[in-house]
Parts: C-alpha cells; sequence; structure tokens
C-alpha cells in the first residue's frame, strides 16, 4: 500500500514537472476570479494559485523551503552573493471554489458570484545579515554588528467565503463586479524588528548585544487548525473592465481589479510582544563550577528567554489585510486572435516591488488559446511564464506559471509558481 | 473523439497538481546548518567557591584561614536530672457493712510522695513544662462514688491540683489523664524541710446522684496514680554527684570528602574547645578521645592534648529574666601545634571529628546549698573551632566531586550535529591544575570525558621566588561535542569532575590569599540543524 502511494506521488510529480517543462499552459491569474469570467462565462470553478519568489533566494532554495529538504552550504551561498543591503522574499497560495450564476431576469446583465477561498500570504523584508543570521548562524558575523532595522516577517492565513455580483452591461459594454467577504482569521505571525535592531557578537565568543527594537504579533498559538476561528474581518474585491478603441490595434481592454480590501479583527487570545531595549548577555553567572548543571542550559530556553526580555500582552487587535492592485490593458491585433498585454502589479504592506509584465497571446481555434508572460518586480526579478488555455463548450481549463525560468534554471532563477483552474460551464 | 482525449488528459493533469499539492507540500521540513556562537556562564571564583563560603575567613595579612566552629556535643536538662515516672496504687475498702446516704463521706487520706531521684540529689521546687498524670478508678460498690484528689505540693496561678471525677460502679477500670503543665512543684514536703516530696490528699464520697444502698465489706474504691513524662521547666535543688559519660560520637566536617593531598604540610593550626555550661552546677570534664577521621583514606589520627584531661567548668548564674534566665559560662581550652599533636590531626584531612569523654557533676560536692538550677532547653555545649591558616605546602590536591545531571530533556542538544564548549580561564592562584569531566550512567560506568587529555590544564598564575603571585595567565580549555559525545551526554545520569591542582616547588610555602581567584568564561560553538516545519 504504501509503495503504491510512493509510486502514485512519483508518478504525480513527474507528470507535473514534465508537463510545465512542456510549457503546457497559459494565463495568469493575480488572485482574482472576475478576470476570468470573459473566458468562463457562467460557471463553477475550482482555482488554485501559488507563487513565491525572492530578489536573490533562487528557486532552488525556495523548493526546499517550501517543498521540504536540505538547503545545502552551495545553495545558501549562491543566496547570499546575490544578496542586496536589503531583501525581499515572499510567496502566497490560494484556492477556491466558486460559481457565477445569472437569474431569469437579467442573465445578459448581472452575475451572481459566491466563492470559498483560503489564503496563505508569507513575506519578509529583511537586511543581508539577517540572512546570514538565519542561513549560517552567528558564528561568521563574530565580531562585527550584525544589522538588523526594519527587518519583518509576516505570515497570514485566512478563509473567506465571498459574495458578490458583476454587473456585465455597464455602458453596454463594460463590466463592473463587485464582492465582499466574510473573513475568517486562522493564523497571524508578524516579526517587525525597528530602525535600532542589530545583534553583536563578540569575536571571542564572549558576548553578545542584542538591541532589541522589535514587535510580534500572533494570533492564537493553541488553535493551528485551518478551520480554527482566531480572528474574524471583512473585505471587498473590486473589478472594472471595459473595451475601448485605441490606435494601437484593433481593439483593447481596459480592466482594474482590486481585491483583498480589508481587515482582520484578531481575537482576544492573541499576543503580542514588544521590546526596544539593549540586551547584553555575556552568560549565566555562576558562583561555583557546581552551577554548571543541566540547570543552566535549561535556562537558555528560547520561549522563557523572549518572554523574559518582552512586555508581553494578551488581546484583540486589527491588522490590514495586504491588499492586491492589478491594472491590465490587452490589445487584439488583426484578426483577434493575437493580443498583447501590459500589466502592473502591487500588493500593498507585504514587501512586494511593483511588477510590471507583459502578455502576448495567440488564440489558435476556439478552443486553444497559449499565452506568454514576461515580467519584472514582485518578489523575484526577472520572470518568464507560459500558459495554457483549453475549452469546450461545457468545460474550461487553463494552466500555467509566471515564474518557469524557476522550474527550469531553479539554481540561476527567483521565481517559482503555477496556478490551474478547472471550469464547469452553466447553461 | 480528439476533445474527449484533451478533456481526459486534462482531468488527469489535474488529479495530477492536486496529488502533488498533497503529497509534496505537506509534512516536509525545510532544514539547514547554521553556526551559532554564545557566551554560557562565567564567574569570578575563589576557593570559597568550591567549599562553602562561611569555612573561611580572612586575617589582617588578608591570608585565608579555613575557620569554623563544629558542635561536637549537647547535654539537655534531662541528661543531668529529671523527675522519674512514679506510679502508686492505693485502696479504699469498707471494713464493715453499712448503709450509706448520697454525699456521706466514705474515705480521706492525706500523704506525702517521695520521687526517687538517683544520685543524691535533693530537689526543693520545680516548674512542670509538660506532664501527665494517670489515673485508673475501679468503683466495687453498687452505687456512684465522688473521688476528690488534692495536690497542694503542686499549684498554677496559686490554685492547688485538684480532680473531682464520679466513678460509676462495676468492676471495669476507668482511666482518666489529667494535663499537669505548667504547675509549679514544692517538693519540700509537709514540713517543708525535705527534699522530692510533694503532698497530695484523697476525698471519696457516695455520688449526690447515688441511691442509699449499702457499702458491704470489702468494697470500696481502687485508684492507680501515675506521674508521667514529666518533663521540667526548670528544677532547684542540689544535683548530686554524678559522673554522665560522654558515648563516642563523630561529628561530619564535610569540607575534605572528595579532597585528597599529596604530602600535605600545614605550617599552623588550632583547635579552640568551647564547653559553654548553661546549668548551675560546677562541672568538671575531660574529652579523652578526640580523633581525626579520613574515611577516604581510611586514616584516623588521635589527638593527643593534655589540655583536653581535665576541664573545669563554672556554674551559670541566673539572670532573673524569664525569657533570657541564664548567663552562661564559657571554658575555653586552646589546643594548638605546640600543646598537642594537631599538625598530623589536621594533615589528615578529618571528614569527621570523632570524640568521647564524661562530665562530673558537682565534683566538689553541694557547695551551692542546694540550689542548683536548670532550665529546659539549655544544657552543656561542647564547640570545636577550628583555624587553619591557609600556609601550607603540598605536591598536588585531587578533588573529585559527583554532579547529578539529567540533559535527557535539552531539546537543544537534539539538534547539535557537533560543536565546542570553550572554557577561558584567567588563573590567579599559585598552582596548575588539570581538570576532567566524565560522563557516568547510572550504574556509575564511564560513557565518555569531555576535555581531551591534551588540551585540559590551566596554567598556574605567574609567581615569584616567595610563591606569591605576580600575575594571572590564561588558559583556554575545549570540550568537543561530536555526535558520540552529545548522545552520551543525553544518557548520562551523573557527571564526575575530577582536578588535580599542582603546587610549585616548595619551600617556601603557598599562601593562599583572599584576593586569589580564577576567572571562568564558558561559551559554546555549536553547528546546529535549523528545522521549519511548512
Amino acid at each position: 500500500m504504501k509503495n503504491f502511494f510512493n509510486t502514485t506521488k512519483i508518478f504525480y510529480c513527474f507528470l507535473f514537472f514534465f508537463l510545465i517543462i512542456l510549457q503546457s499552459n497559459v494565463f495568469s491569474q493575480y488572485n482574482s476570479e472576475f478576470n476570468f469570467y470573459q473566458y468562463t462565462g457562467n460557471a463553477v470553478s475550482l482555482k488554485a494559485e501559488f507563487d513565491a519568489g525572492s530578489n536573490h533566494i533562487d528557486a532552488a532554495m525556495v523548493n526546499q523551503l517550501f517543498f521540504g529538504g536540505f538547503i545545502d552550504k552551495e545553495m545558501k551561498d549562491r543566496a547570499l552573493k546575490k544578496s542586496l543591503a536589503y531583501n525581499r522574499a515572499g510567496a502566497y497560495f490560494n484556492y477556491n471554489l466558486h460559481t457565477f450564476f445569472s437569474d431569469r431576469k437579467h442573465p445578459d446583465k448581472i452575475s451572481y458570484f459566491i466563492a470559498a477561498k483560503q489564503q496563505y500570504l508569507v513575506h519578509a523584508g529583511y537586511t543581508r545579515q539577517f540572512y546570514q543570521l538565519l542561513f549560517y548562524g552567528n558564528k561568521p558575523l563574530a565580531g562585527t554588528t550584525a544589522n538588523l532595522a526594519n527587518t519583518n516577517i509576516n505570515t497570514i492565513t485566512f478563509n473567506e467565503l465571498k459574495f458578490g455580483m458583476l454587473f456585465k452591461k455597464v455602458d453596454s459594454s463594460a463590466k463592473i463586479g463587485i464582492s465582499l467577504s466574510a473573513i475568517q482569521g486562522n493564523r497571524l505571525i508578524y516579526f517587525a524588528f525597528g530602525k535600532n535592531s542589530s545583534l553583536f557578537t563578540s569575536s571571542s565568543y564572549d558576548e553578545i548585544v542584542f538591541n532589541s527594537n522589535f514587535n510580534v504579533t500572533i494570533s492564537d498559538t493553541s488553535q493551528k487548525k485551518w478551520y480554527e476561528l482566531n480572528g474574524i474581518g471583512a473585505s471587498a474585491d473590486i473589478y472594472f473592465e471595459t473595451p475601448y478603441k485605441s490606435k494601437l490595434g484593433k481593439m483593447s481592454i481596459l480592466s482594474v481589479n482590486i481585491n483583498n480590501f480589508g481587515f482582520i479583527h484578531w481575537l482576544r487570545n492573541s499576543v503580542k510582544y514588544s521590546t526596544d531595549s539593549v540586551l547584553k548577555f555575556n552568560g549565566y553567572h555562576i558562583n561555583s563550577i557546581y552551577d554548571l548543571k543541566d540547570s543552566t542550559l535549561n535556562k537558555i530556553n528560547a520561549d522563557s528567554t523572549f518572554k523574559q526580555i518582552t512586555n508581553a500582552r494578551k488581546g484583540a487587535f486589527n491588522t490590514n489585510i495586504p491588499t492586491n492592485l492589478i491594472l491590465y490593458n490587452k490589445v487584439f491585433f488583426g484578426n483577434m486572435k493575437f493580443s498583447l498585454g501590459f500589466g502592473f502589479r502591487y500588493i500593498f504592506n507585504a514587501n512586494y516591488k511593483p511588477y510590471v509584465f507583459t502578455e502576448p497571446a495567440y488564440q489558435w481555434d476556439s478552443h486553444f488559446q497559449t499565452n506568454f508572460h514576461i515580467g519584472y518586480g514582485g518578489y523575484s526579478l526577472f520572470n518568464v511564464g507560459f500558459s495554457i488555455m483549453y475549452q469546450t463548450s461545457n468545460w474550461h481549463f487553463y494552466i500555467g506559471s509566471n515564474n518557469l525560468q524557476g522550474w527550469i534554471l531553479p539554481k540561476v532563477s527567483y521565481g517559482q509558481g503555477f496556478f490551474f483552474m478547472i471550469s464547469k460551464k452553466l447553461k | 473523439m480528439l476533445h474527449k482525449k484533451i478533456l481526459w488528459f486534462i482531468h488527469i493533469l489535474i488529479a495530477g497538481i492536486f496529488f502533488f499539492l498533497i503529497s509534496c507540500k505537506k509534512n516536509q521540513l525545510a532544514y539547514w546548518d547554521v553556526d551559532l556562537v554564545s557566551p554560557i556562564a562565567r564567574g569570578t571564583l575563589n576557593i570559597k567557591n568550591f567549599f562553602g563560603d562561611s569555612l573561611f575567613q580572612s586575617d589582617n595579612a588578608h591570608i585565608l584561614h579555613l575557620k569554623f566552629s563544629k558542635k561536637v556535643s549537647d547535654f539537655k536538662i534531662d541528661t543531668l536530672v529529671n523527675l522519674p515516672d512514679t506510679t502508686i496504687n492505693y485502696n479504699f475498702i469498707a471494713l464493715f457493712t453499712a448503709t450509706v446516704a448520697p454525699n456521706t463521706l466514705l474515705f480521706y487520706k492525706a500523704e506525702e510522695i517521695n520521687f526517687q531521684i538517683p544520685n543524691d540529689a535533693r530537689l526543693r521546687y520545680g516548674i512542670v513544662k509538660e506532664g501527665k498524670l494517670k489515673v485508673e478508678y475501679t468503683n466495687t460498690t453498687r452505687q456512684p462514688l465522688l473521688f476528690q484528689y488534692e495536690l497542694p505540693s503542686a499549684t498554677k496561678n496559686s490554685s492547688p491540683f485538684y480532680i473531682t471525677e464520679i466513678i460509676p460502679p462495676g468492676n471495669t477500670p476507668t482511666v482518666k489523664y489529667y494535663s499537669f503543665n505548667d504547675y509549679e512543684l514544692n517538693l519540700t514536703g509537709q514540713s517543708g524541710n525535705t527534699f522530692n516530696t510533694i503532698v497530695h490528699s484523697f476525698t471519696v464520697y457516695t455520688a449526690p446522684n447515688a441511691q442509699p444502698d449499702s457499702v458491704i465489706f470489702g468494697q470500696g474504691i481502687t485508684a492507680k496514680i501515675s506521674y508521667e513524662k514529666i518533663i521540667p521547666q526548670y528544677i532547684e535543688g542540689y544535683f548530686g554527684q554524678q559522673e554522665i559519660n560522654i558515648p563516642y560520637d563523630s561529628a561530619a566536617i564535610g569540607f575534605s570528602k572528595t579532597l585528597e593531598v599529596s604530602n600535605f604540610q600545614i605550617n599552623s593550626a588550632s583547635i579552640n574547645f568551647h564547653l559553654v555550661n548553661d546549668f548551675g552546677v560546677d562541672i568538671q570534664g575531660q574529652l579523652d578521645t578526640v580523633k581525626s577521621i579520613n574515611t577516604t583514606n581510611g586514616t584516623s589520627v588521635l589527638l593527643n592534648a593534655p589540655p583536653l584531661n581535665i576541664i573545669n567548668i563554672n556554674r551559670a548564674t541566673k539572670t532573673g529574666n524569664w525569657a533570657n534566665p541564664v548567663n552562661s559560662t564559657t571554658t575555653t581550652v586552646n589546643i594548638n601545634t605546640n600543646n598537642s599533636n594537631l599538625k598530623p590531626f589536621i594533615e589528615n584531612l578529618p571528614e569527621y571529628l570523632g570524640y568521647k569523654g564524661k562530665i562530673k557533676i558537682n565534683p566538689n560536692g553541694n557547695l551551692s546549698a542546694t540550689n542548683d538550677f536548670a532550665y529546659y532547653n539549655t544544657g552543656i555545649r561542647i564547640f570545636a573551632d577550628i583555624d587553619v591558616p591557609l600556609i601550607f605546602r603540598a605536591n598536588y590536591f585531587k578533588l573529585q566531586d559527583l554532579l547529578d545531571i539529567d540533559f535527557k530533556n535539552v531539546s537543544q542538544l537534539n539538534n547539535v550535529n557537533e560543536g565546542r564548549v570553550i572554557f577561558n580561564i584567567s588563573n590567579n592562584y599559585p598552582f596548575k591544575v588539570k581538570l576532567q569531566a566524565y560522563l557516568l550512567d547510572e550504574n556509575n560506568n564511564t560513557l565518555d570525558s569531555l576535555l581531551l587529555p591534551s588540551n585540559n590544564s590551566i596554567e598556574m598564575a605567574y609567581v615569584n621566588s616567595n610563591n606569591d603571585i605576580i600575575a594571572p595567565r590564561n588558559s583556554q580549555l575545549i570540550a568537543y561535542l561530536s555526535k558520540n559525545t552529545i548522545d552520551n551526554l543525553k544518557k548520562s545520569k551523573k557527571i564526575k569532575l575530577v582536578s588535580y591542582s599542582y603546587l610549585p616547588p616548595s619551600p617556601p610555602d603557598i599562601a593562599i590569599y583572599d584576593s586569589y581567584y580564577l576567572d571562568v568564561v564558558i561559551s559554546v560553538d555549536v553547528n546546529y540543524r535549523t528545522i521549519v516545519n511548512n
């Protein structure tokens, strides 16, 4: 039985990578549902999206971080070599089941939208020395002061129930979509160093000085399962799409999408820690060699030390969800089979760099469409993607990646991602 | 047909992605190794930190002295004199048959009790701290009897001790206890000029609730009266001439249990035996056996000190203050290297002090005119004040000790791949130290050692020709923690620390000053596996 699962696992892993390598997919997603209505119409869809990247951690290392495995020195060295004074890394993963449907009164004008969605986002902005401390330890930095200023790490997981409407013929051809979400906050870890944070390790290893200017916010740690309620919140998605005539090409479509515009109120069992003091540790003071028992080592307990140096406070608090903005303009040429899209994406409060991209697409026939994707920014640097769409009268599929370079050349590229969606069209 | 195949293929593809996410993403750990360094502990240690702060004092020249006081013997009041448990039986029997009404006097008797106190002790007065009077009554008449018992010699707040009981008829004895606490005892009898004697009286009536009835010849009441466990708060009189043996016993000194010294020679030493007398009696003492016992070596040295053979101790006097009633007298006998063999006695490094002797009470008779006294919780105490200046010569000291450890649950160790514990030591003592730590299992089997023999020496401080320190010297000891050593550390239950301190060649003798120290900084340098659960 175990062998069977292992074989299956290997097979599917192989299949997945094989298909990725064959560049078998097309369209970008950007954490939005409205922008696919133009392809699926009213439908029931299952959608998932993963994207991870960094300006200096290559895809091979990101793979290890997210999918497990040993991160060796060679991998760490490559990332260190490419690191800047201040760096970024992030990943998001979300999946949902959603549907668009219409009533009999206004089937051409309004579609209603319902979705259940889970989102996971982790992002970090950090100094080179923080990276060194994290992946090499403090020994290589002995004799120096590691700069930790403005380093932050954030992880947020939440579940949403979305309700919305898509007005399909605003001013005859524009579309406006609005949805509201009820949010179940599941997990939050927010860790941020202030501008004065640093860590000094003496060259003789006999003193550590931690300028501990930091805040930590953690949701209820006793409830870690995905369905457990640690916070409640609300958010809104807004979508606008309009075709227009332009000098370039035969026709253009401009879309603006803002989603995850909201907040989460984390409940009372959440904990905040904060400290702003210089902590100097030069060893526990002993009065006898016999004091060096296990009790001394037991004192060096991360949890208790952390609690000792910080002001821990339990209580409720609010956080904003990283809001996602996408501007996209698509120009169709010739017989409308070829199009060229230009886009801009930004995620607010998420260590995200403005991301600009272009997507040439070709509609081969009524069933197939392929898209290329070239972009720069975001969590990684230069991205190349490919996606494919296939549809019939009843089904719509697409699958792709905006970061193919991470799968093909993991040791020299800095992004990783994939997405897919399967939709059953409604009559 | 083509579309069906494509649809089938896409479904397989989606399933593949789904399984990939489940099988590849979950329950996988990302892990990497980091090199961590940190200080662990530090301290400025001196000889007091190893043997106990209370054992050492500095003199005016800042030379440390091993100086401490041990109580070697203690006698309390009960050793000296006490009121023995005393039981007296009384039978009040009708000599003829008669009909009696309620409240009829049947019997009356008043007499003295003499406590039989040995050694010709003559007690005049006492106060009872604790004590009980036990009475077993048996009423063989057919009616209840009223029993009244009075002790005019025992008073509390000026009222005599008094019992009144109605004893029901029957052959089964009725047992009653009465507290005797805090009563003052006049032990001079009815005449007022005897000793060890109290006066009591009995009265027996028919009870007020009795029926008129006949008391038949041979019937009556028996009373068995016992004075039990009388503990005096204070006692006065003449305690007699008596010899009290101090049986052989030993007192732990407790500092040198794990210390061995090669060719140890001290410069000087002294022991002051202080004999503190809280009793109002003259005493003559003798400590005929005082032994230095070293169980590690199995050696003992008998102290040959003539001043300990006869020690005259004067009687204490009263202060008149009940809270602190005694002016104790202290007699000091000084034993030193001139009037005894104290040098080899101390050089034997005693773990225990063995002693035996005797004391003689009132060696010259009743000089106090029957005014000896003793208070509860006071007595005779013997202290040995030991003073050894730390000026000595020796080849080396070996110090060994076992410490209980349990690293099994120290989670920090689980992810350590390998490492080092670094001891940076500044030695300001005039000796070189070789150190080793052995890891032992629960059966004291050695599992591992922490220091390499080639790197376990703390070098001696720089000294001049007098063996006085000029400057401290730095050394670094490194304990290597291989994976195997870490495993052994987690398995071990005890750690055995063994140190050899090698002294410089002498003469001159080494003097240990209070300014000497050992500065220790302990750091770790470990390769640690960081594991992140996605």
